[in-house]
């Protein structure tokens, strides 16, 4: 079984993993919403960019982008001013995690917008309003319960994506049970592991789940 | 002399190469029902879509109450208005669609409130109290809360209608604002339509309903081809047509 310590280790990478998840997807809801609507605009600077944007961080390993960040910019940063630039194990994985997810929900935002009927933009042009308010009064609200389901998966793969993490030297969930389980000698941890794991992407599931519910009841 | 509320002076429209619109002329009094008939790809809807910029004419002019809302040559503006006072001139207008478009995560009394407190900053209570007087007088008080799945085709058309009334516009346009309608509800929405005629209300009205225009327009326009081909009273244009393509089209649908 596992002693005060080990739990309390287990605990802490939880905690990691579980933040690291939560800002991620925070930093790709927002970011990823602005890039949907630059991808949508048709401004076509705005419009290259963010294509530019999702055809990077959605075409290159999520490792390599951590790895760029943690290991390779610091380097950069150092080449260029000189000055060394050390960089926070945890900021990396926040901004890597946040900035690959935002190419992944901003495809998501983007289809989403999209699969809402021409009909509601005229309307709401013919009413007067403005593209921004037609967008964020009208056409998104209607995209939310079409988003949930993505958006829940995001998640979901963000909260296993996070395992990487522990490449950049962060103890998170699997780094501490591999190594409670090489010191031991025991494999059990990774099936503790395996259900800390499941416990979470549970949570998320219901609770999309639920969230879908009520976002729909109009229709 | 009555006022003119609506002048379109030679309105071209393509779509790339497909000439829609090929030489508009005609003008709306106020107070008036006009009501453009004319088959399916004659340019009717078109015509309308221009009138509120959610189509941009290729070359014409267009002017709302007198002032010049839109100028334009080989798709480009020729006249500089701002988008700010563009939008005012449209907000003149009030539409009402085929496929109604209400906004389906909000109620009936929800959708009427929405562009007046947004566009308009109406307070609630005001935009509120408006729009119950609107749902009132298309007889739908009783379903404000209601989602727009939760009411039949003619609830939501008339829902739309007082939508669109609560804009406050000097002229309603309706885009063939029965024609997705089942047989048995048409009636209620042409109802709601005959009563804002009497009110006084300017309607230019694209529709099929050759009883209605001849009932409730004071003129009629026929279309074809993308242009108009013959214009005046509904007895003129409708029982007693000149034209050869008129009378074609009223043979076949009468």
């Amino acid at each position: 079984m596992l002693n005060e310590v080990q739990i309390q280790a287990i605990i802490k990478g939880t905690g990691y993993t579980i933040i690291i998840a939560i800002v991620a997807v925070i930093i790709g809801t927002v970011c990823g919403m602005l890039v949907a609507l630059g991808r949508i605009s048709h401004n076509r600077i705005l419009n290259k960019i963010s294509w530019l944007y999702v055809w990077f961080f959605r075409g290159t390993p999520l490792l390599l982008q951590l790895f760029m960040i943690y290991y390779a910019m610091p380097l950069i940063i150092k080449d260029l001013t000189g000055h060394p630039f050390p960089i926070n194990p945890l900021m990396a994985c926040f901004v890597a995690f946040g900035l690959n997810s935002t190419a992944y929900m901003a495809e998501f935002f983007r289809a989403g917008i999209e699969s809402i009927d021409k009909g509601q933009l005229e309307a709401s042009k013919a009413l007067g309003m403005s593209y921004n308010q037609a967008m964020f009064k009208i056409i998104i609200p209607q995209s939310y319960k079409r988003l949930l389901p993505s958006v829940g998966n995001e998640f979901i793969m963000l909260i296993k994506d996070t395992s990487l993490a522990s490449t950049v030297a962060i103890s998170d969930l699997l780094r501490t049970t591999k190594t409670m389980s090489s010191s031991s000698g025991n494999w059990i941890y990774y099936v503790y592991a395996a259900c800390v794991y499941l416990l979470m992407t549970s949570i998320i599931q219901f609770g999309f789940d639920k969230l879908e519910k009520k976002v729909g009841a109009y229709e | 002399m009555s006022k003119e509320m609506i002048q379109v002076v030679d309105v071209h429209k393509s779509f790339g190469k497909l000439e829609v619109l090929k030489g508009i002329n005609f003008s709306v009094n106020e107070n008036e029902v006009v009501c453009i008939l004319g088959a399916s790809g004659s340019g009717k809807s078109t015509m309308l879509r221009c009138m509120n910029h959610l189509e941009r004419i290729t070359s014409g002019e267009i002017y709302i109450d007198g002032e010049l809302a839109d100028k334009r040559e080989n798709d480009k503006d020729m006249i500089k208005i701002s988008p700010e006072h563009a939008q005012e001139l449209c907000m003149e207008l009030g539409m009402v669609f085929q496929r109604f478009n209400l906004f389906p995560h909000l109620t009936a009394l929800e959708n009427v409130m929405k562009a007046p407190m947004l566009v308009k900053k109406v307070d609630e209570a005001t935009a509120l109290k408006d729009a119950e007087e609107l749902l009132k007088s298309v007889g739908l008080y009783d379903k404000k809360d209601e989602y727009p799945s939760r009411l039949s085709g003619g609830q939501q058309q008339r829902v739309a209608i007082a939508r669109a009334l609560a804009m406050k516009p000097k002229i309603m346009l309706f885009d063939e604002p029965t024609s997705a309608l089942d047989p048995e509800l048409v009636g209620e929405v042409l109802e709601v339509m005959k009563d804002l005629a009497k009110k006084g209300m300017t309607m230019i009205v694209v529709t099929h309903e050759v009883g209605f225009a001849k009932e409730v327009g004071d003129r009629v326009i026929f279309m074809d081809g993308g242009v108009i081909c013959e214009e005046g009273t509904p007895e003129d244009v409708i029982d007693h047509p000149k034209e050869e393509r008129t009378k074609a089209f009223f043979s076949k649908i009468l």
